[in-house]
């Protein structure tokens, strides 16, 4: 279902005046780790505003960290409060896995979920190709639906988003981070030929270059903009790619354009 | 608006591999400031933290030196200083005068015990003589442990820093994001304590910062070349502050900081 992200309505000025910003990475809520200013929706779309960033697409704190069907609600009720403006992924959490297959037709009923998050590390580091994880990989190769999988130094190797890539070739999969941890260079190797797989930036547009080389090495067309936002900081992620020095085409794909197809979204009047 | 990015480097890194595989020259960061908008910076070189304080601090001042005018009239040398214990450094006194005699205004130091690191101590008993020195002439202090993103400064060490040395102007660089409930009471109480503004890699952070404690407890900084000086700029330039807020992080109060070193007995002394 389209999405009206209401760009008209919105004054941008440089360096972020693109026609569409969509935050394919971001979370919602407190964090028991530690404290985050302003983590409810509201003060997010205020972030947003500033920013220039359209659409954020959400992933709840207490989902991919506490009660996974807590966090699918809060999402629910940020997405109805901003319309157009929050969308959500759908978290599951494959220690209850009798409940996988209910919670992503309870949620994917809602037309505000638009993707699926795993977060394995914070799941008791359960493996992805684990059998609780199998229904999600099902489900969204059967309705495309867009997988955002973290990915860390401790966790699944790259190989098993690779492995998940052949054998769901219909699977949109974000890897999260854009697998900094592997070693960029490698990530380039296994995911060059995977056309399934785009790299969510969120993370690495901290360091200069990286947009960059990963444009040069595998095309603007398999990068997307995230920021972690409130988890941490959308301006610092969001500097990073449009002070990069990558051309203007580039850009638009990396920050919504790119987005935007996965998602299904359509750019308001 | 004058910017004044407090964190940067110039020099050969290691390498952060693919991204970071080059030569920073003096030219190179100005080029950088003049296309994110970035009129001064502080900057360090890189063998100063990857191999020797001292011969790094050499090497900057003498790369420097062989600048045009208006490339060294735009960066402000950064000297990266160790505790005297080992002879590596001269005593306090005598580094503090040769470093301000060759213009430094700022120094920084890596205590880490970390592989990235200095490994020593920021205590008294070890690093008292320099850090009372760096108070008495107002040197603003870089202090940068090397954080992993998910690290945790050691908070007794800033503690008693801070409290020690009420009158040096302590920059904490990397504080990171997940660090606000241990930081802030620190800043609380101790007003010589700053903030990297990109180190802090909180959401609403720098607007939570000023509301709490004030727009002069935050200096602006990028860690450039390593980390995007584009990405500072966005968090400073977007955040929802006052522009005399905004001034302050940007330059205003290491600006007044680094005014305020004091000079004139030092470099006497070192005559």
């Amino acid at each position: 279902m389209p999405v009206d992200t209401g760009t008209a309505h919105r004054d941008k000025s440089a360096p972020t005046d693109w026609p569409l910003v969509v935050d394919a990475h971001c979370h919602l809520g407190a964090f028991r780790n530690f404290h985050i200013p302003g983590h409810h929706a509201d003060a997010m779309v205020e972030v947003m505003d500033l920013l220039g960033i359209d659409v954020a697409v959400v992933a709840a704190h207490a989902g991919i960290h506490a009660d996974y069907r807590f966090g699918n609600d809060q999402v629910l009720a940020a997405a109805r409060r901003h319309p157009g403006r929050v969308l959500g992924y759908c978290c599951i959490n494959p220690n209850y896995a009798a409940e996988v297959r209910d919670e992503l037709e309870r949620c994917f009923a809602e037309p505000a979920f638009r993707g699926i998050k795993l977060h394995p590390e914070l799941h008791g580091d359960y493996p992805l190709d684990g059998p609780a994880y199998r229904p999600v990989w099902e489900f969204a190769a059967e309705r495309g639906i867009p997988v955002l999988s973290h990915s860390y130094f401790a966790g699944d190797p790259l190989a098993v988003f690779a492995a998940l890539a052949d054998e769901y070739p219909s699977l949109p999969l974000l890897l999260g981070h854009a697998g900094l941890d592997y070693g960029l260079d490698r990530v380039v190797d296994v995911v060059g030929a995977r056309p399934g797989i785009h790299l969510d930036l969120t993370g690495p547009l901290s360091w200069d270059g990286v947009v960059e080389f990963l444009v040069r090495e595998l095309g603007a067309e398999r990068l997307v903009y995230g920021s972690d936002m409130p988890f941490m900081n959308a301006a610092l992620q969001l500097g990073g790619c449009v002070y990069a020095r990558v051309d203007r085409a580039a850009k638009e794909r990396i920050l919504g354009g790119n987005a935007a197809a996965l998602f299904g979204l359509e750019v308001g009047p | 608006m004058r910017y004044l990015d407090c964190n940067t480097f110039i020099g050969r890194p290691a390498g952060h591999r693919p991204y970071l595989t080059r030569a920073v020259t003096a030219a190179d960061l100005v080029g950088e400031m003049d296309r994110v908008g970035v009129h001064e910076a502080a900057a360090y070189h890189v063998l100063a933290h990857e191999y020797a304080p001292e011969t790094g601090n050499d090497l900057l001042l003498s790369t420097l030196a062989r600048e045009p005018g208006h490339v060294r009239a735009r960066i402000h040398p950064v000297g990266v200083v160790l505790p005297p214990h080992t002879g590596e450094m001269p005593e306090p006194d005598r580094l503090l005068a040769g470093l301000l005699a060759a213009g430094v205004r700022m120094a920084r130091v890596f205590p880490s015990s970390a592989m990235a690191g200095h490994r020593f101590s920021l205590a008294s008993w070890c690093s008292g003589e320099l850090l009372t020195e760096l108070q008495r002439v107002r040197m603003p202090l870089a202090v940068d442990f090397t954080l992993f993103r998910r690290g945790e400064p050691p908070w007794h060490e800033i503690h008693d820093l801070a409290e020690g040395y009420p009158g040096l102007p302590v920059i904490l660089m990397d504080v990171q994001g997940r660090n606000n409930r241990t930081l802030y009471p620190l800043l609380k109480r101790y007003g010589n304590l700053h903030v990297q503004s990109a180190g802090f890699n909180v959401h609403r952070g720098l607007e939570d910062l000023c509301a709490r404690f004030g727009a002069h407890r935050v200096v602006f900084g990028s860690g450039f070349p390593l980390r995007t000086m584009g990405g500072a700029r966005l968090q400073l330039d977007r955040a929802d502050l006052t522009e005399a807020e905004r001034e302050l992080i940007a330059s205003g109060t290491l600006t007044r900081l680094l005014a305020d070193v004091e000079t004139k007995e030092t470099v006497t002394d070192a005559r």
